[in-house]
């Protein structure tokens, strides 16, 4: 779950950098990118921690990508300006966190399954 | 909240051989977690200085050098290859390291080999590769930089403790695959079940309890 939560921070990071990297207010594609990325990123970590959607977490990874992508594609060659490298931090970061399983802390649901069924119907009675 | 049906189900805390000890314990994997922070927090005072959001770092052995180090011509292709200074790549690499280590149960040699094996191609291979580079920047660079140094020594610090957990994966995994087929080891690879793989976990810890049990 702490991953699922720290990729909200990372999202909720987003929608606060046009103020923190000062975006100017002509540069309407940094401002809709990063508030509508930062809403994306959200959206996918809190549907990822409801259980039965938990590989959805995995397209975090492809935020990851288009956020790397496009700060190298627009401001080639590198490095990237300030507004830029911060995407692609969070790429970084996003990759990381997007991998790690919302409930870590625990085997895998079907190993858990397939444990279950092996004590039998009896085992968690005792 | 499901950890405490799972006790019922299976033995998180039973030691793989060949150890006497489990390699997915908490207790080693917080510590590992602790000691790349430490490495984290050099990378990222390293990563403003090249971000020039501070005017200088601390070295307390070699002074100029390692702002000459951070400013060189083999650390500004790194960021055009990269996008951002390689500091910051470092840190989050070292993150990486933090995240990795705490994710998983007590038994994730058996249940994630996955996790365990990405986590130790972030700890190993790229801990001894980045360790290498820096202990070569006096004959690339000229100069040296003693948090870089540092770091250097905390990479092979968590190498040394990280081995034995991947270790456990990968005897776990390639027994899976002599015992099985291609198809079971994949399965186990990506943590799912099977009977052979699960036959397996249990010889690997029952193997090390009649090695080391009787004491």
């Amino acid at each position: 779950m702490w991953a699922r939560i720290i990729e909200v921070m990372l999202g909720c990071w987003l929608l606060v950098s046009p103020f923190v990297f000062r975006h100017p207010a002509a540069d309407t594609f940094l401002w809709i990118n990063d508030l509508a990325v930062g809403g994306v990123v959200i959206t996918i970590s809190l549907l990822g921690c409801w259980s039965r959607l938990g590989k959805i977490r995995l397209l975090n990874l492809v935020t990851s990508a288009y956020l790397y992508t496009i700060a190298l594609a627009l401001n080639w060659p590198p490095p990237p300006p300030g507004a830029y490298q911060n995407y692609i931090v969070v790429a970084l970061l996003l990759l990381i966190l997007a991998i790690i399983p919302t409930s870590s802390a625990v085997p895998p649901k079907p190993w858990l399954t397939f444990l279950e069924e092996r004590s039998g119907p009896n085992a968690s009675a005792q | 909240m499901a950890e405490y049906g799972v006790s019922s189900l299976t033995d998180l805390e039973a030691a793989p051989e060949p150890w006497e000890y489990d390699p997915s314990r908490w207790s080693q994997r917080i510590k590992i977690a602790l000691i790349a922070a430490v490495a984290f927090l050099i990378s990222v005072y390293m990563g403003l200085y090249q971000w020039k959001l501070i005017g200088t770092v601390w070295d307390p052995l070699f002074g100029e050098q390692t702002v000459r180090v951070l400013d060189s011509d083999v650390s500004s292709r790194i960021e055009t290859w990269v996008g951002i200074p390689d500091a910051v790549l470092g840190a989050l690499a070292y993150l990486g390291d933090i995240l990795f280590a705490l994710a998983g149960s007590t038994r994730r040699w058996q249940f994630r080999p996955w996790m365990v094996v990405l986590f130790g191609i972030d700890v190993i291979p790229l801990g001894i590769v980045s360790a290498i580079l820096v202990f070569m920047q006096a004959a690339v660079v000229g100069s040296w930089c003693f948090l870089c140094l540092v770091t250097a020594v905390i990479s092979l610090v968590l190498v040394a403790l990280a081995y034995d957990e991947v270790w456990s994966s990968l005897v776990y995994l390639k027994r899976v695959w002599k015992q099985g087929d291609r198809r079971s080891f994949w399965k186990a690879f990506w943590g799912r079940p099977s009977q052979v793989a699960y036959e397996v976990g249990e010889a690997m810890v029952a193997q090390r309890k009649a090695t080391y049990g009787k004491r």
